[in-house]
């Protein structure tokens, strides 16, 4: 029996990568003594598969990850299991039973949502605020150095990978941006844009950054990739 | 005060700062009231060491136990992490409550190895307590310090207030109580002082005077007040099934060296390695008992949702009924996925069939020690074990799918000559040719074989029959490793050394005494902090301050007479003096000593000394002989 489950990675977790984050949750499910698969072979592990990892020192209130088990479980019961047994920085907040053979996470999700919490070095109206995002987002392009590990910087342009902004309440802006293979946007680029285009937004830190949820697009619409659209085809 | 929200603003400039975050699962976070007795546990390393650190753990636990005392973890930030908080006036805080030193009533320390001694002293500064005891007041936390190191304390004495000899499990929580009642009966720091060292296994270095002659060698150390014991003796947990064991331990995040649940299948060891100073001061061998194990394997399994889970003592093998213990652990957790590892294995065939029956479900390296080269060099450090032996449990490895083996040697034992470091050349390549020979005409699919060989220069330790002896110098010890870097090369062998100059300091303050201290306050001047970090090593500034100070390194590492008062003389570790006297005859001559679990009594003294029996699970009681 496979579920899809949607969790929060919060404050105190900020730090841990996606692969200690997985362990983590391994851990966590054998303490909830859930009737867990294991993987083949001779290394065998619980099996969960996780969707585009979160960079090391953000939050988020929507991650997903699936999980099998051997045995039938209610969905209450499994997210309470979970919960008992897990720091409170990682909340588990809903699940959905999906079919077997269906895409995983990470060939499926290729949205994430951010919201940038941004500080001004001076006094700025909302009017002024949703004027600058606009002109923001109607550039032609928008460029920034990406540094990579171990690799060159390259120059890449933001604009094709994002998808749509808008003002969500006064110094808290949301994004919507590709995430995946395809390509991705780390918003710590974006603020770097941001602060570039104007000299009145402070640099952004990434405790000012929070992961709204992953998505899957289709038609022009996103949805969660646990919804009804998506896991039935 | 606290310092979470000025950690928060700033951690994330840093590199791994889930180092520094602590809320690890089974964390506990006890409440700050004013008459608990609040105690930073310190160990001088960065997190992943740390945590992994058995006797830390258990500390952690039975000290939170209590209802008036506190316990809060504090361990070394790296270099990175220092700068950044002495830059941003951030002192030395807790993982739990991010609460700052100055704000705890008691700091301890776990000595652990020589070589961090320095990082203590960085501890120190970075948590603002004056170095020296002396010029801490009665505002200061109470520093204390024990652990494996502990049974020669000399070089870090002006800077530790009251030491514990011993095992803590016995008088730490009544040590600690005890303190919090003078504190809350406000009496001043040095008649507290006077009170605790009345509790057995406590040395308040200052209430001790040491005299050396004109030559500089030691004659005497006494106390210089009335009523303050002259030999502090060692104290010993009776009885290990009754002894406290957490079964609730911290699961960190991010990976440690140690990350699984570790369970302490037995204390102590009698096969008497005559260079072995764990060997001599853990003694007697107590053993758990085998429900009691399984027990506490079920219960931490359950509470930490490890899937791996280590028994461990300084012999395991050795354990009464090994044989039982591991099957029916490797029955009960096979279908959970649980895999089970061994530490110290011995060099038999034995040990192999046991590694190969609990590693059903995941394999790990094998790694043998038989110490020296020769049968005439294992014969003088005691080492139980022989060619036949070391080929067999290599032949069994091989053929039960291990291409990878690990030995391990000491260079620069008494008595060695080029002749014992040939052996070592010699069984090398004997184990290689084996390996690659049943790799030849084996049908399964096997990796390339390959040795790892891993060479240690031999310290001389206090508190082993070895204590006496001279330490090998510097262009010795690289004569000696540049004779195996020349003869053991070529595939399937990887060599691996210490560097010459680390063993030197290491048996320098393994030996030293309390005229070494200014020597470790001038070295961490220079800047030594985490040298049990490669990169942070730095032996140079230590030969630099050696200079300065004018110490003679030899002075310290030099043959002493059986005669001489030896700087660790006040303590009383169970072990006889003579007996330990006696073993350094009998190597000399190769003449071996049987352990005392299996044979007659050898005379060490620690069961009569402590009253104490051996307790060997099933077993029946030895007779001790006079
Ligand atoms: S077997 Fe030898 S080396 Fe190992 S702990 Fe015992 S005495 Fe020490």
């Amino acid at each position: 029996m496979l579920f899809r489950i949607k969790f929060a990675k919060r404050e105190g977790v900020r730090y841990i990568s996606h692969l200690q984050l997985m362990n983590t949750i391994r851990r966590i499910a054998r303490r909830a003594q859930l009737p867990v698969a294991f993987s083949e072979g001779f290394n065998p592990h619980i099996k969960i598969a996780m969707g585009p990892p979160l960079a090391v020192g953000l939050v988020s209130e929507g991650e997903y990850l699936d999980l099998e088990l051997v045995e039938e479980m209610e969905i209450d019961e499994l997210l309470s299991a979970l919960n008992n047994s897990s720091p409170d920085a990682i909340c588990f907040l809903q699940a959905k039973i999906i079919p077997e053979g269906i895409k995983s996470l990470s060939a499926l999700v290729d949205t994430a949502v951010y919201l940038l919490y941004l500080e001004f070095s001076s006094e700025i109206t909302k009017n002024k605020e949703q004027q600058m995002l606009d002109e923001f987002i109607s550039e032609e392009s928008i460029k920034i150095i990406r540094h990579r590990r171990r690799k060159k910087d390259r120059e890449i342009d933001l604009k094709p990978r994002i998808y749509g902004a808008e003002l969500s309440a006064p110094g808290i802006w949301r994004f919507s941006v590709m995430t995946g293979s395809r390509g991705n946007v780390r918003p710590e680029e974006i603020g770097r844009a941001l602060s570039d285009k104007y000299s009145c937004i402070r640099e952004l830190s990434p405790l000012e950054v929070l992961r709204e949820g992953l998505f899957v697009r289709q038609d022009n619409k996103i949805y969660p990739p646990y919804a009804e659209k998506i896991i039935r085809g | 005060m606290i310092y979470a929200d000025k950690l928060k603003e700033n951690l994330y400039k840093i590199s791994s700062p889930e180092r520094y975050t602590g809320n690890e699962w089974n964390q506990i976070n006890k409440e700050w009231f004013p008459d608990r007795l609040k105690i930073g546990l310190a160990f001088p390393d960065v997190y992943e060491i740390s945590m992994s650190h058995l006797g830390l753990k258990i500390l952690y636990h039975l000290l939170n136990k209590q209802n008036n005392l506190l316990a809060e973890r504090v361990y070394a930030p790296w270099t990175d992490m220092e700068k950044m908080m002495r830059e941003n006036n951030i002192p030395l805080f807790s993982l739990e409550s991010k609460h700052e030193i100055k704000d705890f009533d008691v700091f301890g320390f776990t000595l652990q190895y020589e070589m961090s001694y320095t990082t203590i002293l960085n501890m120190l500064d970075l948590a603002g307590l004056p170095l020296r005891s002396k010029d801490r007041g009665e505002e200061y936390p109470l520093v204390i310090a024990g652990g494996a190191t502990v049974f020669n304390p000399e070089p870090l004495t002006p800077f530790i207030d009251l030491f514990f000899i011993g095992e803590a499990e016995t008088g730490i929580s009544e040590l600690m109580e005890r303190y919090r009642e003078y504190r809350l009966h406000g009496l001043p720091r040095d008649q507290i002082l006077r009170n605790l060292s009345k509790i057995p296994g406590v040395y308040v270095p200052r209430f001790y005077d040491v005299q050396y002659d004109e030559a500089g060698i030691l004659k005497e150390i006494k106390p210089n007040l009335d009523g303050i014991k002259t030999k502090i003796k060692r104290q010993v947990v009776k009885n290990l099934n009754e002894a406290f064991y957490p079964t609730d331990f911290l699961v960190p995040y991010r990976d440690i060296v140690h990350d699984r649940v570790v369970i302490e299948i037995a204390r102590g060891c009698t096969r008497s390695c005559r260079f072995c100073a764990a060997g001599m001061v853990y003694r007697p061998v107590r053993e758990r008992s085998k429900e009691k194990i399984i027990e506490i394997a079920d219960q931490a399994l359950a509470s930490t949702g490890y899937d791996e889970i280590s028994i461990s003592s300084l012999s395991t093998v050795d354990y009464t009924q090994i044989e039982d213990l591991t099957s029916e652990m490797a029955d009960r957790y096979q279908a959970d996925k649980v895999s089970i590892s061994l530490s110290s294995l011995r060099v038999d065939q034995f040990s192999v069939d046991l590694a190969k029956e609990v590693q059903k479900v995941r394999k790990t390296g094998l790694t043998f020690a038989p110490e020296a080269g020769t049968q005439r060099l294992r014969d003088v450090i005691n080492k139980g074990v022989n060619e036949k032996d070391m080929l067999a449990a290599a032949r069994s490895a091989f053929e039960n799918g291990w291409s990878r083996l690990k030995l391990y040697f000491m260079i620069g034992l008494p008595t060695e000559t080029e002749e014992d470091l040939q052996g070592i050349v010699d069984l090398v390549y004997r184990v290689l040719d084996l390996g690659k020979e049943i790799r030849k005409n084996t049908k399964k699919n096997m990796k390339r074989i390959q040795i790892s060989v891993g060479v240690s220069t031999f310290v001389p330790k206090p508190f082993t029959p070895f204590q006496w002896v001279k330490m090998a110098n510097k262009s010795e010890i690289e004569t000696k490793q540049q004779f195996l870097r020349d003869n053991l090369k070529g595939r399937g062998i990887k060599f691996s050394w210490n560097d010459p100059q680390l063993s030197l300091l290491e048996g320098l303050l393994a030996r030293g005494d309390r005229r070494l201290a200014p020597l470790l306050e001038t070295v961490w001047k220079k800047g030594s902090n985490l040298e049990g970090w490669g990169e942070h090593s730095n032996p140079d500034i230590w030969f630099e301050a050696l200079e300065e100070h004018n110490i003679s390194i030899d002075s310290y590492l030099r043959e002493r007479d059986l005669a001489e008062v030896l700087p660790w003389e006040q303590f009383d570790v169970g072990v006889d003096r003579k007996f330990l006297a006696k073993e350094y005859r009998k190597s000399m001559s190769g003449e071996l000593t049987v352990d005392c679990r299996f044979d007659d009594c050898t005379g060490c003294a620690i069961c009569g000394n402590f009253e104490i029996d051996l307790e060997l699970v099933g077993a029946d009681k030895n007779v001790i002989q006079d």
